[in-house]
């Protein structure tokens, strides 16, 4: 602990003066110029209030499922799927063996890790465009 | 499903109520028996039934939340407020009691305003993160969200519950400015600027004149909060990720000794998320990857899996912003002090692997792009799990000591340890998260049982919980028991002057108005 503890109070001080012997890096490099127009003021006018709504099938998926259940690592339904039913059917897109009313009972009871959606968040006919998006190769 | 209703509701005075409800919000808005079913939650350590409610209600607006006010203060009716998001591993949609009635704001889902010149959005409680992100780049804003590490939460729900982000805006209350709310007599009040007439600040100062009641209306039951303003943080000229890796279970110690004067001086400027490895791999496999033992994972497995992939026993993650110059001198000063502990690595864009699930998505959050990547957690061991986060003090010893408690526990209770440890500005969170099978019955019950453990050995050695799953919020506010329960009475004092019949969340945080008192205990 002695070791520790010594390493600890020293480094306090230490940072600072470890900040000016490390080289910085070549890129970016910004002078008095390149500084101010990094910061230049905006004039941009106030936004319109906006309704934030999804119509189509793909753009529901989209805003949904996509960020659970499409490829690549990072997506924790398609994990599961991996894990309980194979890779070839970790991912749903495209999938036209899971029936319509399948996917929606799902989306509306939740299973496993996944957990229900309320009709406040997708209705039963944007849930129906989904699950058609789905189900299209 | 057989309908729980609200305590001391006669049968005919509820349905009378769900007439008039929807003739304000329309049929289609009022849900009842199996429509029901998403407002359950399925990955709490009890049955869902235990927490049906009786009804689920969804206005469009402020008018009509205030006719749904009135109704409920006619027939006393107990509304859970209910924004956005999943409130994962917290309870979930689903109200304290059976028989309350949800009232879901989700359908109130504007973005009021994105002001581009003072940095700042202002929107209603059915904003997602995904949404307002989506949004900000369909106009081709230069501001930035700050968002959880689920990107389906709600800005103004996840702020109300002292939620936290990655970027240096993470503190989302502190970065909040400006709310509008609903009292329960159907009131509205605007804090801060926003209550004088006229005003041109209200998302630009905080305070106004006279108290500040923002922070009231935050973590209770005061108030239906139903616009509220956000600083965003304008796009930096230079952003530049980093995680420091360290091989020693018990470098944690010289790690926040360095970490403190760093936060501190605000040259580590955003959250140090520090990731035990328990923590890191469950985000890229399933338990299953690890190991077939049901006891928990030991130190020395640990070690192993931390090499196989490539990481530290802790992962420390952070990132640079500003102008070149500034950032490649600021991360001088960090890589020289972080790397200061024996067997320390640096980690910037593009030294892991790009398939890197746990660098990628923390690059992401970092510059506030949401995700779900976090959530693989949740398939560690059968998707149940219960969140909490004891704070200290920021330095070696706490957090150590309660790192030791926190692994202690859950291992006592058969669990693995998945815990990371985060430096704010002063004070370290030991984030815990306790993971279980909801269908296992014996799982549930010593997740159960761990739950009430943590809260209450952390309380004692003085680190208090921020935050709790429904089931455990009692136990969490009676260990704020000061001055003969002084935060306590005072909250009832308020909750007595603003809402009597308790109409509001009655029980959300423990608040209860004194015509409820019966019911605090169950």
């Amino acid at each position: 602990m002695n070791r520790i503890l010594t390493l600890a109070i020293g480094t306090s001080l230490a940072f600072l003066l470890t900040a000016c012997g490390d080289e910085p890096a070549t890129e970016g490099g910004a002078d008095t110029e390149t500084a101010a127009s990094a910061y230049k003021p905006t004039s941009a006018p106030p936004s319109e209030r906006v309704d934030v709504s999804y119509e189509t099938g793909e753009e529901l998926f989209n805003h949904y499922c996509f960020h659970c259940h499409t490829a690549g690592d990072g997506k924790p339904g398609t994990t599961m799927l991996a894990i309980k039913h194979g890779a070839e059917k970790s991912i749903i897109k495209g999938r036209q063996d899971l029936p319509a009313e399948y996917i929606k009972t799902v989306v509306r009871n939740g299973l496993l890790e996944m957990p229900p959606f309320r009709f406040t968040e997708i209705s039963d006919e944007q849930l129906d465009l989904v699950a058609a998006y789905v189900r299209t190769p | 499903m057989a309908t729980t209703l609200p305590e001391g509701v006669s049968s005919a005075d509820f349905d009378q109520a769900i007439r008039e409800i929807r003739k304000i919000v329309g049929d289609e808005w009022v849900f009842l028996d199996t429509d029901l079913n998403p407002y359950l939650d399925h990955m709490s350590a009890v049955p869902p039934e235990y927490r049906t409610p009786s009804a689920a209600l969804a206005p469009a607006n402020v008018e009509e939340t205030q006719a749904i006010l009135k109704i409920a203060n006619r027939f006393q009716l107990p509304l859970w407020t209910y924004g956005n998001g999943k409130n994962w591993a917290y309870g979930g949609p689903t109200p304290l009691h059976a028989g309350y009635l949800v009232l879901d704001l989700k359908r109130m889902n504007r973005i009021l305003e994105v002001n581009e010149d003072s940095g700042y959005v202002l929107v209603e409680p059915g904003v997602s993160y995904f949404q307002l992100y989506q949004h900000l780049q369909d106009i081709g804003s230069n501001l930035w969200i700050d968002c959880a590490a689920p990107g389906w939460g709600g800005v103004i729900g996840n702020a109300l519950e002292h939620g936290a982000g990655y970027t240096p805006y993470a503190d989302h209350y502190v970065m909040s400015c400006g709310m509008e709310v609903l009292l329960a007599d159907g009131s509205l009040v605007r804090t801060g600027m926003g209550a004088m007439p006229g005003s041109k600040a209200w998302q630009q100062f905080k305070y106004g004149y006279g108290p500040t009641l923002d922070g009231m209306f935050t973590q209770g039951n005061f108030g239906i909060v139903t616009k509220m303003g956000f600083w965003m943080m304008p796009k930096p000229p230079m952003y530049k990720p980093f995680m420091f890796s360290y091989e020693n279970e018990e470098d944690l110690f010289p790690i926040m000794e360095i970490l403190r004067p760093l936060k501190l001086n605000m040259v580590w400027q955003n959250g140090a998320v520090g990731e035990h490895i328990g923590y890191s791999a469950s985000v890229l496999g399933p338990r299953s990857d690890y190991t077939n033992d049901r006891a928990p994972i030991t130190s020395a497995r640990w070690k192993e899996i931390a090499h196989d992939l490539n990481l530290g026993i802790w992962n420390f993650y952070g990132a640079c912003y500003g102008l070149p110059a500034n950032v490649e001198m600021q991360f001088g000063a960090l890589k020289g002090a972080m790397t200061s502990v024996p067997g320390a690595r640096v980690w910037l864009e593009g030294d892991r692997a790009p398939d890197d699930a746990g660098w990628n998505y923390r690059a992401k959050l970092m510059q506030g792009i949401p995700n779900m990547t976090e959530f693989n957690l949740v398939n560690w061991d059968g998707g149940g799990h219960l969140n909490f986060s004891p704070m200290g003090p920021m330095s070696g010893r706490h957090s150590t000591e309660l790192y030791n408690m926190m692994k202690e526990i859950t291992n006592g209770h058969g669990f693995d340890h998945l815990t990371e440890i985060v430096g704010t500005f002063r004070g370290m969170i030991a984030l815990t998260m306790v993971m279980f099978d909801p269908r296992d019955e014996d799982a549930a019950k010593r997740a159960d049982a761990c739950s009430v453990d943590i809260i209450q050995k952390a309380a004692a050695a003085g680190y208090g919980e921020l935050k709790a799953n429904l089931r455990y919020m009692n136990t969490v506010m009676g260990s704020y028991t000061g001055n003969d329960n002084g935060l306590h009475k005072v909250n009832q004092k308020i909750k007595d002057a603003l809402d009597p019949q308790g109409i509001l969340s009655p029980g959300k945080s423990d608040i209860w108005p004194s015509s409820w008192q019966h019911s605090r205990a169950n």
